[in-house]
Formats: structure tokens, C-alpha cells, sequence
């Protein structure tokens, strides 16, 4: 049976998270909200703070053009730098690839330019369950509000189609409700009517 | 018992009907701030507190960021109409001293060390007060914190205890905290049992000091319950 557990319950797991868990003395305790399995030992964390990760796909937004390269915005406390030998417009979004994290610099690697979309932020904890099974969440609201979307882990999501406003809604709804099931059903509902 | 023009236990009954070891009523909402990170809204008696945090991000000034840990930013304010006296509509000295013991305390369980050159900030919001708003913006402060998914050592609490004549109450409400004989705030580490703040109005003996750290230590069971009620609900 899997439970909730919040900051300072003591857990028993068998790999140990450092991003999640807390050791005093002989004891781990969560740090964060989280679902626990006692029986299988294992932990994963319902907020958390998203850190960037390499070749993880991240949709970010044109800040600037600086020596290094275009600063790309991606979160509160990240930027990346894009070098290439292309002009992008800032305030525009870019659909990247993270190449490498050097000390605080992050590498980006274009995959493609996204103007003229509109951009929403969700908790980056939430992507998982907007991109569902084998992507089958992401496919259907493409489908049905025939948008096309693109999905950032760091939790920036672009939207560009004739039903944005509605997507967005059907976005927050599963960032609210990401936990809770038949989410499918509503959200095909949500975009129907 | 009569202390100045105020009877404030009578027949082992405090003025509003509790008690001595009785608190009020507290009710928590968490995620309550669209554009918060984390946030809670508390009602505790006839407190009404609003908290919210942001982070971690990019400190500003730059200046005051530390290579080494997250900065703690705690902003406790009270509403210009939350209260009959003159609190909140002007930036007091008691707004200030409550602001930095909120943050000192943050920085003891939220693990800094995690994000180093950022900041965290915490907004409390005293909507209507009633005595024991730093407790209670505290208590508020740490579901909001939770829910923003920053990551702590515990879930803190805090509640104050205070006394009439002899007898040892908990919870003081405005009328009490005015007129009685002490009264100490408290905030409590539940997991560990440590003391993360404590200050105090007038005097205890020894023996009512440490049975005021008895009460509020089972007050905290409640408040705890309460308080994980709350984040526990966002996900059913």
C-alpha cells in the first residue's frame, strides 16, 4: 500500500535519493511530499524542485545575446547558453537538449526555434503525467485541440493552435489533479466541449 | 482570578469557554496561491493568515547570495484592518523582530545546503489577528513551504503558552495575551522535540515553565494533524 509521507517521516528505502531524503543518525526521513512504498522500499517525490539533468529536453525562452551565446531562460534558478551561428528573436522560445552542465553553466543544444507560441509553466513534477503512457496524454490533447505542443522537463510547456486558452486549462487541471485517476476521461471531456 | 480590569478565568474556564489546555479551533488549506509556489491559509481562532512562498530562485541583490546554502527572506506583515489596535498600518518594530525570529527559524529545517546562490522567500500575511499570529503565521508558513516542495527537515509548528495567577494556559488569545501573567510563544521541531524558537512575556516559575513545554509539545500533536490534513488533502 502506498502512502503519503511529508517533511521529517521516517522512511526505509533501499536506494537512497540524497534530493529527497534526510539522514539523522541511524534514520532517513523525507524532506519532501512524497509517495512511500514499504514494501518495495521505494520513494518518489510529489513536489520537487526541478534540476537540470543532461539530455533532458527543456523548452526555454530567449533572454538575451551575450559573449557566450544566447542566454535561454529555463527556470527560477537556471539559464542555459545556446551557441549557434543563427539570429533568434528574444522573448522567443527554443525547444533544446541539455549537452552538458559545466559548474553552473548549461550547455543547450538547439533542437528546434518556436515562435509565434504561447508558453505556459506547470510544476516540472507534473510533466511525467502530461505526457502519460508511451506519451498517450500529450497525443490525445494534440489531437482534440489540434495544437501542436511541445514539452519542456523543466515544466515550460509551448502551445501554438487555435484552442490555446482551453489547452492551458486542460494543463492546470492535470497539474492539479495529476494524482488523481479517470483524468484521461476529463480531459478529453474538457476538450470537446 | 482578576488581573488588572480583565477576570480572565473564572471557575476554571477561560473567557471564551476553554480550558487551560484547550486550544482554539484551527483549520488549514494548502495550495490556496495560484501564483505561489507553495502557499496555505489558516484560520486559528479567530486568526486569519495567508502564507506564501517563492523559490528557490535568484537572489537580488546579488550581492547577498552565499556560494554555500539558500538564504532565507521572511516577511511577516499584518493587514492595515486586522486588528483593533494600531498593528499593521504602519511598519512596526514588532513586524521587523517577527520577520527575522520566522526566518531564523526556516533556516534551521529547510535543507539550504541543497540550493546554494538562491534565495527562498516567505510571506506571511496576518488577514485578522487575534493573539498568537507569529505562531500562527509560522505554522502556516511551514505548510506553504511544504507544498512548494522545498525540502526540510520537518514539519514545524508553533503555539504559544502563557499563564493566569497560577494556572498554565495554552494558546493565549488577544484578550489573554494582554492582560495575563506571561506568555511564550513557542515553535517545536515535532520529529525531533527541538526547540526552534521560544520567547517570553513576563515570568515563569521553573516548575510552570515546564509545564507549559508539556502542553504545548501535546497541543503540537494536534496542530501537527492538522497540518498534514491539509497537504495530505491536495492529493486525495
Amino acid at each position: 500500500m502506498r502512502e503519503i509521507v511529508l517533511p521529517g517521516d521516517i522512511v526505509i528505502v533501499d536506494e537512497v535519493n540524497r534530493d529527497i531524503l534526510y539522514k539523522d543518525r541511524d534514520n532517513l526521513y523525507a524532506t519532501v511530499i512524497s509517495l512511500y512504498d514499504p514494501a518495495t522500499k521505494t520513494i518518489v517525490p510529489l513536489e520537487q524542485i526541478w534540476k537540470p539533468r543532461v539530455e533532458e529536453k527543456v523548452v526555454g525562452i530567449v533572454q538575451e545575446l551575450s559573449r557566450k551565446g544566447y542566454i535561454i531562460w529555463l527556470h527560477p534558478l537556471y539559464k542555459g547558453v545556446l551557441r549557434i551561428n543563427k539570429e533568434l528573436k528574444t522573448g522567443d522560445a527554443v525547444y533544446a537538449e541539455i549537452k552538458a552542465i559545466n559548474g553552473g553553466v548549461i550547455d543547450l543544444k538547439l533542437i528546434r526555434e518556436l515562435s509565434n507560441y504561447s508558453i505556459i509553466k506547470i510544476k516540472s513534477t507534473r510533466i511525467p503525467r502530461v505526457i502519460g503512457k508511451n506519451s498517450s496524454m500529450i497525443n490525445q490533447i494534440k489531437e482534440l485541440s489540434k495544437s501542436d505542443i511541445v514539452v519542456g522537463m523543466n515544466g515550460v510547456i509551448a502551445v501554438r493552435g487555435p484552442n490555446t486558452e482551453k489547452v492551458f486549462s486542460v494543463l492546470r487541471l492535470i497539474e492539479k489533479e495529476a494524482h488523481k485517476t479517470g483524468l484521461t476521461e476529463k480531459v478529453s471531456k474538457m476538450l470537446n466541449e | 482570578m482578576h488581573n488588572g480590569s480583565v477576570e480572565l478565568l473564572k471557575d476554571g474556564l477561560r473567557l471564551d469557554g476553554r480550558k487551560p489546555d484547550e486550544l482554539r479551533e484551527i483549520s488549514i488549506k494548502a495550495g490556496v496561491i495560484d501564483n505561489a509556489d507553495g502557499s496555505a491559509y489558516l484560520e486559528w481562532g479567530n486568526n486569519r493568515v495567508l502564507a506564501a512562498v517563492y523559490g528557490p530562485k535568484e537572489v537580488i541583490p546579488k550581492h547577498d547570495s552565499d556560494p554555500n546554502k539558500a538564504i532565507v527572506k521572511a516577511l511577516y506583515t499584518m493587514s492595515p484592518f486586522s486588528s483593533l489596535e494600531g498593528h499593521g498600518r504602519t511598519t512596526s518594530r514588532r513586524a521587523v523582530e517577527i520577520s527575522k525570529v520566522t526566518k531564523e527559524v526556516f533556516e534551521n529545517v529547510i535543507l539550504t545546503n541543497k540550493f546554494p546562490e538562491t534565495e527562498i522567500d516567505i510571506y506571511i500575511q496576518i488577514l485578522q489577528a487575534d493573539g498568537g499570529t507569529r505562531a500562527a503565521g509560522i505554522t502556516a508558513a511551514a505548510v506553504a513551504l511544504a507544498n512548494a516542495g522545498i525540502p526540510m527537515k520537518d514539519l514545524v509548528y508553533g503555539v504559544s503558552a502563557g499563564k493566569v495567577g497560577d494556572t498554565v494556559i495554552i494558546d493565549l488569545n488577544m484578550l489573554e495575551d494582554n492582560y495575563s501573567d506571561a506568555d511564550m510563544p513557542v515553535v517545536v521541531s515535532p520529529r525531533s522535540k527541538e526547540i526552534l524558537l521560544l520567547q517570553m512575556d513576563g515570568n515563569l516559575t521553573k516548575e510552570e515553565f515546564k509545564k507549559a513545554i508539556d502542553m504545548i509539545l501535546d497541543a503540537g500533536k494536534i496542530i501537527s494533524k492538522k497540518q498534514r490534513e491539509a497537504l495530505i488533502e491536495l492529493y486525495k
